[in-house]
């Protein structure tokens, strides 16, 4: 029990807003953060 | 309860609503302009927009009535939710913003059609045909949300209060056209933030404490405090649990939520509304829940749990702010209604008249089809929501899950399966529509309840994958998908 509340109801919660955030954050700041440079067509550039 | 406050409340709040309508206008004089607004819209407009046209009356009254009822079981909706709402904006937002601007699409279908290089306007007519009959349905259930909320708190009588409601609605929708309704939305939504930040927080003070409101219910029933609730670990307990998950899965492509993708300025724009979408609609979900754990504690024993918030909002606040609570249950239904009434008129008046019989009408007479189609829609579901017509209460059973399912598995095969292919998508929009209306009737009581979007889901995706294997995907098909990726 964890402030009355079972664990599993807080890892519950935590999953929803924890899990959600993450993502979420973890794509604003990709984005946010410089946009990628366009993926080259150029094989040899790869190489 | 004094009713002039509150009826000064309203009457501040519908005039609001006109004024916006009035400010929209310029705007809604052609067709893109009256259905996304120009493509002109910023972050906090979509991201609010979404989530309000996502969540009606249901979210304030039933999802509070769901914390009331089985407790934090509900937390498996807010999972749902929180997580289909984030994977909208991260995974469906970009690369549909980037089709749909290829494209130069302002209607889901317009993106299908284009997309499957349909010449019959196979996607146009199905579309049209799921859209209305949902939409209409819809409209007029919410419509009558409507005017018993007006009688039950002002007592204008039913009649009377569903004629208020339409006729502001239909105003402001139909003269401001979808920036009207967008900012409304985000008038609508910052109501609905407030209100669900401010009940739960009153509702705990009021009850003791949160060590009150746990105890308490701890006594009562302390299985209501559990992820499965009085249910357990059971099937039933866990069939309930992915039914309540599955809720939220609509947000990745519902066609009213995917139209505030097109809608946004750019994709910087979309990036910002993200994050505004996913904090707005955490507090959305987390304080309609724990407001009614709250009003558990507080008013045990009421008959119907979905009036723990209008009880809360008059036992607990002055008269003015029941009046405000009353504007926040109306902004819910409101915020749903003119999102899809603009979404069937663009089916209408884009999809089928534009596209199919008049393609040389000009702009402004196009756009003033749209405003008719609009009012002509609205005055159908209206005259069901008068008559009370028991019907409509069994078509808004799969309203929702009708439209998600007809249109999110192929919506994500199309934007991230290259060999997806049109009669792949046209057999997945059936078969998606058919299984949720037919689960319903016929499957969903010996089931366990299992909530047919679940079934929806998976027959549109098995009949998108299955046909597409066994046919060929549209020329270039591949190379587009590839194309709109590097862009991204």
């Amino acid at each position: 029990m964890i402030l009355g509340l079972p664990w599993t109801t807080w890892l519950l919660l935590l999953a929803a807003v924890g899990g959600g955030l993450a993502i979420e954050l973890s794509f604003y700041r990709r984005e946010r953060g410089g946009t990628p440079e366009p993926r080259s067509t150029d094989p040899k550039e790869h190489s | 309860m004094s009713s002039p406050t509150i009826i000064a409340v309203l009457v501040v709040y519908g005039l609001v609503l006109i004024a916006i309508g009035l400010w929209s206008r310029r705007e809604s004089r052609n067709v893109a302009g009256y259905f996304v607004a120009g493509k002109k819209l910023p972050s906090w407009v979509i991201a609010f927009s979404t989530n309000t046209t996502g969540e009606s009356a249901w979210l304030l009254l039933g999802l509070t009535g769901m914390g009331y009822a089985v407790g934090l079981h509900a937390l498996w909706i807010v999972l749902g939710e929180i997580i289909g709402v984030t994977m909208s904006w991260v995974v469906v937002a970009l690369p549909f913003k980037a089709y749909t601007d290829r494209y130069e699409a302002i209607t889901v279908p317009d993106y299908l059609e284009a997309r499957f290089r349909d010449t019959r306007h196979i996607f146009r007519l199905l579309s049209l045909i799921i859209i209305l009959s949902m939409v209409t349905a819809y409209t007029a259930a919410q419509l009558t949300a409507i005017g018993k909320a007006f009688d039950a708190f002002l007592a204008t009588g039913y009649g009377t209060g569903v004629i208020i409601g339409a006729a502001i609605i239909l105003y402001y929708t139909s003269v401001g056209g979808f920036k009207a309704v967008a900012y409304s939305d985000l008038l609508q939504g910052v109501l609905m933030f407030l209100g669900l930040l401010v009940l739960p927080i009153v509702g705990f003070v009021a009850a003791g404490g949160w060590a009150a409101v746990i105890n308490g219910i701890s006594l009562e029933n302390p299985a209501l405090l559990t992820p499965m609730g009085e249910l357990g670990l059971s099937v039933r307990g866990v069939i309930s649990a992915i039914g309540f998950v599955g809720i939220g899965f609509a947000f990745l492509g519902a066609p009213q939520l995917l139209t505030r993708f097109m809608s946004a300025r750019n994709r910087e724009e979309i990036v910002k509304g993200s994050l505004i979408a996913v904090v707005c609609i955490i507090f959305f979900d987390i304080g309609a829940v724990f407001a009614g754990l709250a009003g558990r504690s507080l008013f045990p024993g009421l008959a119907d749990p979905e009036t723990i918030l209008p009880i809360m909002s008059a036992e607990l606040f002055p008269p003015i702010f029941t009046g405000v609570f009353l504007v926040i249950v109306l902004a819910a239904s409101m915020s749903t209604v003119d999102s899809l009434l603009i979404l069937a008129s663009s089916a209408v008046v884009r999809d089928v008249i534009q596209k199919i019989f008049e393609p040389g009408l000009s702009e402004i007479r196009l756009s003033l089809f749209g405003k008719l189609t609009t009012v002509v829609i609205g005055a159908l579901a209206f005259a069901l929501a008068i008559g009370e017509v028991r019907m409509i209460f069994w078509f808004v059973l799969f309203a929702w899950s009708g439209l998600a399912s007809a249109f999110t598995p192929v919506v994500l095969c199309s934007l991230f399966w290259k060999r997806t292919t049109r009669a792949g998508a046209i057999a997945g929009m059936i078969a998606g529509f058919l299984a949720a209306v037919i689960w319903v009737v016929a499957f969903k009581e010996h089931f366990y309840d299992l909530y047919e979007m679940i079934p929806g889901f998976a027959a549109g995706f098995a009949a998108t994958v299955g046909v597409s294997l066994v046919t060929e995907p549209p020329e270039r098909a591949a190379e587009e998908l590839d194309e709109v990726r590097a862009t991204m």
